[in-house]
């Protein structure tokens, strides 16, 4: 039966290979390419490029810099950040990406999930749910790197995504990111609970 | 779709320098089944065994992703630059 896979999430800014703390402390760490041939020699599962603040400032895809990665890689790739349209999509997934992340894309144009995933199957379409613990309301979605509050509840927002056709999704605790404490089991279980259980939309968990 | 586990049943050149466990990437919806069983060179598991490779004279077909399934799929590969 199929594994369980380990996928490395490696967040870019432009050509530069970020490590972030709780979404707003970037640190530049290196060269994505280079960091792709580590990865082949460690052999993980799949590796995962966030462009994360590539729609913040309204950038698109940096098609240069995902091609040589995607020429260096022997494993699965899916890239997010800056994806608003189905024909920025295609084009990455014509240069050698498997998957698309879509993020604050998809919450303000849902039936993009739909289109995508009809073009090139669900299994193509991860979407990316950044989520946040206040104490008063609960868990609420973020979008925009995490800089606006949606206030869509995880749960609901995870099943209509999955509804629309998203094949995967990665659950990113913007408490958790890059404190190396772990993951946020209890949000998990929330959003699994309510989705991924009833079909094959599988849940992809990030904490650094 | 994912990584899983193969198991070779036919050996023949591009099964050559497999040993132990032997992984490799799979993306798809559909898969082939074989109506002479000689003609399957690797078995998968996903619910049901299925087909993973095929081998007929000259024509061999994989399932998975050789491309994106690390040393397993290069070996695939150069396997069968060497045919």
């Amino acid at each position: 039966m199929l594994r369980t896979r380990i996928i490395p999430c490696l967040q870019l800014i432009d050509q530069a290979l970020v490590k972030t703390v709780k979404f707003v402390k970037y640190s530049y760490i290196g060269d994505p390419v280079n960091t792709v041939r580590i990865f082949n020699e460690l052999e993980v599962d799949e590796l995962c490029f966030l462009d994360i603040r590539a729609t913040v400032e309204r950038r698109l895809p940096n098609l240069k810099i995902l091609t040589e990665i995607a020429n260096e890689c022997f494993m699965p790739l899916s890239y997010g950040g800056g994806v608003r349209d189905i024909n920025v999509a295609m084009k990455i997934l014509s240069i050698g990406f498997e998957k698309i992340v879509i993020n604050s894309a998809a919450i303000e144009n849902p039936k993009l999930i739909t289109e995508l995933a009809k073009r090139s199957g669900s299994q193509s379409v991860i979407v990316s749910i950044d989520v946040k613990k206040s104490l008063l309301d609960g868990y609420s979605v973020f979008s925009h790197d995490g800089t606006l509050n949606t206030k869509l509840n995880p749960e609901e927002w995870a099943k209509q995504a999955e509804e629309a056709g998203a094949g995967e999704l990665l659950i990113t605790s913007m408490d958790k990111d890059g404190t190396w404490k772990g993951f946020d089991i209890d949000i998990i279980q929330k959003i699994s609970k309510k989705s991924f259980y009833t079909s094959n939309c599988k849940t992809v968990v990030q904490a650094q | 779709m994912g990584w899983n586990d193969i198991t070779i049943n036919n050996h023949n050149s591009l099964t050559k320098g497999f040993n132990g466990e032997i992984r490799f990437y799979f993306v798809h919806s559909y898969f082939v089944k074989v109506e002479n069983p000689a003609h399957s060179m690797m078995k998968c598991n996903y619910g049901l065994e299925f087909d993973a490779a095929v081998h007929k004279n000259n024509i061999y077909g994989a399932q998975f992703h050789p491309e994106k399934s690390h040393k397993f799929g290069m070996q695939f590969l150069r396997n069968f630059a060497a045919v």
